[in-house]
């Protein structure tokens, strides 16, 4: 009894260690991609307020009001207006929303399946291991997009629709990842004298596999929302993502592509948008890759 | 290894069944395809007939045996807009998608070898920042919005290629290189972080130590096998290519499969989404397949008994 008491004191100052650590790494974090993150968590949570205008608002009056520095442009539409006189700018602010929500809930559900599943599959035997890497391997052999595609114009476009398809990808790249690194930690000493003690498998994959893919596992979902806010932009340009008229990035370029010889800046921002978050996003997970998990540079 | 070739190639086969299989729930699960074409014309016998016609009057079982049974002769069904069967449309479509997949690949590699290599052997300088940030805008730039700016300048502004459809070798220009830009950002950082650690190695401290020239250590003893992790990648490549035709082909009008399939799901003409699903699927299998038997008789440190 005292034996589980210490361990369990050891084991979450183990992880009170890890979340010091990781928040006072973070000041040495790559700066640019870093502000650039943090400006889109605040238009994704207070876009409302930061927004000059309102994104949904039909103006006709306005409709294809060039970028302010063009001749007729004005500084209260900073990157001009839509077919609809809608401003740009602020449809621009508000559609981080639906790219930053949908990207995190899969990462949320997809990966936390994925690490589960990974975990059972690298420790179990090899019947449950085989099962579950067919599986895989099945759903990775799946065209993402069409699949994707057919599921959402099939059950109807909304948020949850897009969050269900893509999450057994997620999981499936997840589950593959950890799966690797089980196996391999599954050997160490340190599992082999809990294997002894009498310590039962889900204590051992909680309490000692765990923690040691937790790294990778960090580093993978970073580089990751990079993948999915591209995937979501390229199912909702297709006309498969979250509904009209709340703004979602690839909608906004689906949009604008049919005036691309007459309003080029309806198509131009907000793919620049998509462009500055997942670069951003993906050298901040390559710099936390090389910080936490220097053995897969190649991820 | 001949068990071991045995065991991946009914693995391989048990893998296309899961997918043929799942196609099958999906496709049956998501409506009945005779309700959404006779809806609109709400006729009892219109509908019976399409039923019929479609064999979904039978008990599921009995659907899924037909259904296998044409699998395993090679017919995809028809389709339900016209009559068509599956594999032809496919056919004619295929080499559209193929050869563009083909030039973006070349594409890739012909930009990221030289980049990747270059990047390694002057470290830290503009050949290597310039590496850098073209596998990081490859990477981070949404394909369909790069393939919209690229037709705005090549062919709207500067008038230099044609914006859309399969015309000359000049069309396949902008797709393939809206294609490839993405995948050729993989390969530079792969090459590059490859070249890296060979260039680390022993064995190329050796040559340059015996006085072989710099030229020849890094072109024969490190870029040979900086190369491995890039064949493995090419093959993952393909996916990605399978998944960038559908938006590709859909922003330049590409007459390809990705086209088609989108055109289907819209026009709900399922038995050819399920056919591209099934086609692709397969596809990606056995080209897994083919690496994982190359790597075995290539690589003998790769170990395949008793795992």
């Amino acid at each position: 009894m005292a034996s589980a008491t210490s361990t369990q004191i050891v084991m979450t100052n183990v992880w009170k260690l890890r979340l010091i650590a990781m928040f006072s790494g973070l000041k040495r974090a790559p700066k640019i991609p870093t502000v650039i993150l943090g400006i889109l968590l605040a238009f994704g949570l207070f876009g409302q307020w930061i927004a000059p205008h309102d994104p949904i608002t039909i103006d006709l009056a306005k409709s294809f009001t060039p970028p302010a520095w063009h001749e007729g442009g004005s500084i209260s539409n900073l990157l001009g207006t839509d077919k609809l006189g809608r401003d740009i700018l602020s449809r621009v602010i508000i559609g981080s929303r639906v790219s930053l929500a949908l990207s995190l809930t899969i990462i949320a559900l997809g990966g936390g399946v994925g690490v589960i599943l990974g975990l059972v599959s690298g420790y179990s035997g090899r019947k449950v291991d085989s099962l579950i890497q067919r599986g895989v391997e099945v759903i990775l052999a799946m065209p993402t997009i069409l699949v994707a595609l057919v599921f959402v114009f099939t059950v109807g476009r909304s948020f949850e629709s897009v969050m269900f398809i893509l999450s057994p990808f997620l999981a499936a790249r997840f589950t593959r990842i950890v799966r690797g690194e089980t196996l391999s930690i599954r050997e160490r000493d340190f599992v082999a004298v809990a294997k002894v003690i009498g310590t039962p498998a889900w204590m051992i994959l909680l309490r000692h596999i765990l923690p040691n893919v937790f790294n990778t596992v960090i580093v993978l979902a970073t580089l990751e929302v990079g993948h999915l806010i591209l995937l979501e932009a390229s199912l909702s340009f297709l006309g498969v993502g979250v509904p009209p008229p709340h703004p979602a990035w690839g909608l906004m370029v689906a949009g604008g592509r049919e005036f691309i010889s007459s309003a080029y800046w309806i198509a131009l921002f907000p793919g620049l948008a998509i462009l500055f978050a997942v670069l951003s996003i993906n050298l901040f997970g390559d710099w936390l890759r090389d910080t936490l998990d220097p053995r897969r540079r190649q991820l | 290894m001949l068990t071991y070739i045995g065991l991946r190639i009914f693995q391989a086969f048990l893998g296309l069944w899961f997918i043929a299989t799942l196609v099958f729930i999906l496709s049956r699960s998501i409506g009945d395809p005779a309700e959404i074409f006779t809806a609109r014309h709400g006729h009892v016998h219109a509908r019976e007939l399409m039923e019929e016609r479609l064999g979904l009057d039978k008990p599921l079982y009995h659907q899924y045996g037909i259904y296998v049974g044409q699998l395993l002769r090679g017919d995809l069904g028809k389709s339900v807009r016209n009559g068509i069967p599956i594999t032809k449309i496919l056919m004619e479509r295929l080499p559209a998608t193929f050869t563009l997949g083909l030039f973006a690949l070349g594409f890739a590699i012909a930009f990221s070898i030289p980049l990747g290599v270059l990047g390694a052997v002057y470290r830290d300088t503009p050949i290597d920042w310039f590496a850098k940030v073209m596998a990081f805008l490859g990477q981070a730039m949404p394909p369909f919005w790069l393939g919209i700016m690229l037709i705005i300048l090549f062919a709207v502004v500067w008038d230099l290629v044609p914006p859309a459809g399969k015309t000359g070798w000049t069309s396949y220009i902008l797709p393939g290189f809206t294609l490839g830009w993405g995948v050729m950002a993989g390969m530079v950082r792969l090459v590059r972080s490859s070249m890296l650690d060979v260039l680390d190695s022993d064995y190329v401290t050796m040559a340059r130590a015996k006085g072989v020239g710099e030229i020849m250590v890094v072109s024969k003893h490190a870029l040979r096998n900086a190369l491995i992790p890039v064949i493995t990648y090419s093959s993952l490549v393909l996916g990605a290519f399978m998944n960038g035709s559908v938006v590709v082909e859909q922003v330049f009008a590409w007459p390809g499969i990705g086209t088609v399939a989108v055109q289907s799901v819209v026009s709900r003409d399922f038995p050819i989404v399920q056919g591209v699903v099934i086609v692709f699927g397969a596809f990606f299998i056995f080209i897994n397949l083919f690496v994982d038997i190359l790597y075995a008789v290539i690589d003998p440190r790769i170990k395949y008994t008793g795992q």
